[in-house]
Formats: structure tokens, C-alpha cells, sequence
């Protein structure tokens, strides 16, 4: 599939040519609104800026994709040189400076994007050494099936009965967000990856408990966990069978507390038990539909 | 000696192996220990074979981050050398290989000077270039949040992984804690630990990658 790319500028449309004809799907937009309604309403791969905007800075369309969709690589293309980019209100945004003045310009532009989109380069948060491979694995799961959720929902049930807390659910980590399934407690929608707990709990070798979010730096200030009542976290990783993590087997609770050890370890049992429900269901579907295609 | 071993990264003195290019490596350990110096080292190495250097001087003024390597044998070269510092002195510097940005806190200020210089190199013809980042620490201190300081790690890495670079950036232990600095770690191929023994010995110990010495290797 094409990389799609939102490229804002009111004077260079050389350059929308030259991405386009390298394959590109380019999104053009003449100002800071058009670029922001076009982000509103499509998905894009990245966003390329020229620096000054008839009614604003590359910088404050940068600001928009941190807020609505913050893995995007954001590159400002321009010939403003750095000394003159206001980088005061946008000090924590972070993007890629390429001069357009650059020989072979268009062609440096286009194996940067390239480079940025292939690498993840710009997102905010720490990810597994085989990404790609865990991702590609996770396509091979149909998580929303019928079946696959009663089955989830009997041990996201079990844990919360056993275990006080608020909150348990599955949560499923996606290339951008984190889904939650089987819900006890409440529905959670899906949530940015760089602000949920689970992405650090996939990273640990086993289970991740956070007795209280303000007294972690990983999570002391992410409003968002606030925002859900999120204290305390226990998360185990739910292990595919070439051993990349799908996502967690997850309890919360809005107070801060400690977890006892046979609690850890029955949370621990509860995710094999979730991640073999995944992977059994995943290789009945597989057997089914090459039945019914035989 | 095959073309791919002639093109690793070399250091000099240090009890470390040649590492491939487009390697990123963590070097953590306390101030005391010479960190700093090390990790200075593992780049004035690059002057043997012509390389580009860009230094991140979040911890202090370019001025003194130059004393440090001009301290280890180095010796600043401005046709292939540049700085970063990052304070709000406001030290009007007229030099294109110093540059300033307002604060360590400014992560979009420090990467923009940085892709600006790294391009710079490139288009000079200097095709490897080292990279020293001092210190993560600094900026995750001046950082309200965690998520800005890993796009700003990953830019960096991600750099240097397609322009076959190397970097080394510092990271002070005592500073953070090990939730911390193995989460930043990740973003890396391998890390080298620095101490100094009750004895007053230096040591390092690298973890990671492949073909290196194992355990303390005292220098």
C-alpha cells in the first residue's frame, strides 16, 4: 500500500509532484486550516511542512498530529534556517529539519520519509526489538470473534472476583493504539499507545506491577491514566507462541496498592490461560477456513 | 581483512571491540567514574579515520564539552565537527558548528539543530559521522514527560541507524532509576557500563553485542 503523505505548503508544488511521482499518495494542503481539516478527516503515514504557513507555522500543524494521531514522523521542509524556527511554545513535539536548499532535494525528502515510516522513528515511547514480527503476528488473530471474547470474558470475570480491584480487561496492542476486550469494570475506548501502561508491560520478560502510577517516572505524569482512575497496575504479557507479546491480561484500580505474590502468580496463570484461548482459537479458525476452502 | 571489517567503528585505547556501523550505544554510569571522559573517548577515536562528530551538550556550554575532548586527545575540527549546546547564556555565537538552543528542555530545538547538522556533514561528503548525546539524564530532568524524550531518542537512533553512524549517549544510573534506564535502553543495540573499583580502578563492561569482551575490563 502507498505511503500516504500530507505535504503543506502554499509555494513548492514541485515538491507534491516529485513525491507523487516517486510513488507517494500526497495530500496537498495551501494552509495550516486545509492541512488540519485534511488530518481530521484521513489517516496519513506523514506529514511534511514548509516552516511559514500563510496563516501559521508547520510547527503548530505539527502540535495538531501530536495531539490526534502522535506517531506520525512530522518533517519540516524549508529553507528557513533553524536559527529562525520559534521553537519556544513547541519544545516538546520533536520532528525532522531538512532544508529544502539540500542538493537532490526531493529525492533526500523522499528517502527520509521513507526511513521515518519504515523505522517508527518519532513515536513516544520504547518499543520491542521484533516489532514488525509481533505485529504481523497479531494479524493472524481475529481477537473480536464471538468465541474468542466469551472465553476472554470468563477470565477477565474470574480474575475480578477474586482479585479487589476496579478495573481488568485484555488489552490488545496495535500498531498506533491499545484495544481493551472483555472489560470488567468499565468500557475503555482505545487509547494512544504512548499513553498506556501495557506498552511498557510487553517489554518485561514477565508480569508488571505498578503499585502507584505517581511514584513511577514512566507514569507520574500521564494525564491520561488519570483520566481512567488508573492508581495501581498489575499486567501480564499475553506470549504468542513464537513468543512475541500480543498485549496484557490487565488489573487496575483507582487507589494505589500492593499485590500479593499468589495474586501475581494466579494473574500470571490467567494470562497463559488467555493467550492459549487466543492462539487454540487462532488455529481453529486457520483449520476452518482451509476446510472450507478445500 | 574483509571490506565490512575495514568499515566498523574502531576504539582506539578502550578495551572495546569494532562495532558494525549504525550502532547506538547506551554508556551508563555515575559522573564520578569518568563516564563522560569514556564516552568522549569512544569518540575522539573517530579522528584516526577522518570521521564527522556531532556532540549534544545538554550538561554543559560547548566551551567546556570541547575542553573535555580536547582533555581525551581530541582535537575539534570544524570542517567535520559541530556542537549542540543547550542553555539560555544567550551566547551569541556567530560559529555555524556551535549551535544553541534555549534549554535542555527544548527537545524540538535540539533535534531540528540536529538533523540540520547531520545533513550538513552528509551533503559535505563526510559519510561517518559520531554521535555523543550528554546526558539522557539532563534531559529527562528538564522533560515534563517521558513520551517527548523518547521520540527524541528514537530520531536520534533512528538517525544514525540509516546513515551507518555510531553514537554513544550518557546516561547517569545514580540519576534515574532501573525501570527508567531499561526502558530508554531499549531504543539501543548494547550498553557500556562504567565504574571506578574501591581501589580507584576504571572499568567497563559491555552487555549486548556481539564479539566483545566479557565482564570488567579495567582501563
Amino acid at each position: 500500500m502507498a505511503v500516504t503523505v500530507l505535504y503543506a505548503d502554499d509555494a513548492r508544488t514541485a515538491t507534491a509532484e516529485a513525491l507523487s511521482e516517486a510513488g507517494l499518495d500526497v495530500r496537498e494542503a495551501a494552509s495550516l486550516d486545509e492541512a488540519t481539516e485534511t488530518l481530521a478527516t484521513t489517516t496519513v503515514d506523514c506529514v511534511v511542512t514548509a516552516y511559514d504557513l500563510p496563516d501559521g507555522t508547520g510547527l503548530e500543524l505539527f502540535a495538531t498530529v501530536r495531539e490526534t494521531a502522535p506517531d506520525t514522523p512530522c518533517i519540516l521542509f524549508t529553507g528557513v534556517a533553524t536559527s529562525e524556527i520559534d521553537t519556544t511554545a513547541f519544545e516538546g513535539l520533536v520532528a525532522e529539519y531538512l532544508p529544502s536548499g539540500t542538493p537532490n532535494a526531493h529525492e533526500r525528502l523522499r528517502e527520509l520519509i521513507d526511513e521515518l515510516v519504515t523505522r517508527r522513528s518519532q513515536v513516544g515511547y520504547p518499543l520491542p526489538d521484533d516489532e514488525d514480527a509481533r505485529l504481523a503476528a497479531l494479524e493472524r488473530y481475529d481477537v473480536e470473534d464471538a468465541a474468542t471474547q466469551a472465553a476472554l470474558d470468563r477470565l477477565t470475570e474470574l480474575a475480578a472476583h477474586y482479585i479487589d480491584v476496579d478495573k481488568v480487561f485484555v488489552g490488545v496492542l496495535g500498531e498506533h493504539e491499545e484495544r481493551f476486550f472483555s472489560c470488567q469494570g468499565a468500557d475503555l475506548d482505545p487509547l494512544e499507545r504512548e499513553n498506556t501502561m501495557c506498552t511498557h508491560a510487553i517489554l518485561e520478560p514477565d508480569v508488571m506491577v505498578v503499585e502507584d502510577t505517581h511514584d513511577d517516572p514512566r507514569f507520574e505524569h500521564n494525564d491520561a491514566l488519570d483520566r481512567l482512575n488508573i492508581r495501581s497496575y498489575v499486567g501480564a504479557p499475553l506470549h504468542g507462541p513464537d513468543g512475541a507479546a500480543l498485549g496484557s491480561f490487565c488489573l487496575t484500580d483507582d487507589e494505589p496498592r500492593a499485590f500479593t505474590d499468589d495474586e501475581i502468580g494466579c494473574i500470571r496463570l490467567l494470562a497463559d490461560e488467555a493467550a492459549e484461548q487466543l492462539d487454540l482459537r487462532r488455529k481453529l479458525q486457520a483449520a476452518q477456513t482451509e476446510v472450507e476452502d478445500g | 581483512m574483509s571490506q565490512d571489517a575495514e568499515q566498523r567503528y574502531r576504539f582506539g585505547g578502550l578495551p572495546i571491540e569494532s562495532v558494525r556501523p549504525g550502532t547506538n550505544l547506551l554508556v551508563a554510569g555515575p559522573p564520578f567514574a569518568g563516564t563522560k571522559a569514556v564516552a568522549l573517548q569512544m569518540l575522539a577515536a573517530g579522528e584516526l579515520a577522518d570521521e564527522g562528530l556531532v556532540l549534544v551538550a545538554a550538561d554543559d556550554t560547548a566551551e567546556s564539552i570541547l575542553k573535555d575532548y580536547t582533555g581525551v586527545g581530541g582535537t575539534f575540527d570544524r570542517g567535520r565537527m559541530a556542537v549542540i549546546e543547550c542553555n539560555s547564556s544567550g551566547n551569541d555565537n556567530a560559529d555555524e558548528n556551535v549551535r544553541t538552543v534555549r534549554s535542555p528542555s527544548d527537545l524540538t530545538g535540539i533535534g531540528i539543530e540536529f538533523s540540520s547538522l547531520y545533513e550538513g556533514l552528509y551533503t559535505e561528503g563526510v559519510e561517518r559521522v559520531r554521535i555523543g548525546l550528554f546526558s539522557i539524564s539532563t534531559l529527562l530532568m528538564y522533560a515534563d514527560e517521558l513520551q517527548p524524550v523518547y521520540r527524541f531518542l528514537h530520531t536520534v537512533t533512528g538517525r544514525v541507524r540509516s546513515a551507518e553512524g555510531l553514537a554513544t549517549c550518557v546516561i547517569d544510573p545514580t540519576a534515574q532509576d532501573e525501570q527508567t534506564i531499561s526502558s530508554v535502553e531499549q531504543t539501543f543495540d548494547g550498553r557500556v557500563d562504567v565504574r571506578q573499583t574501591d581501589d580507584g580502578d576504571h572499568q567497563l563492561r559491555i552487555q549486548g553485542l556481539p564479539d566483545q569482551p566479557e565482564g570488567w575490563q579495567t582501563f
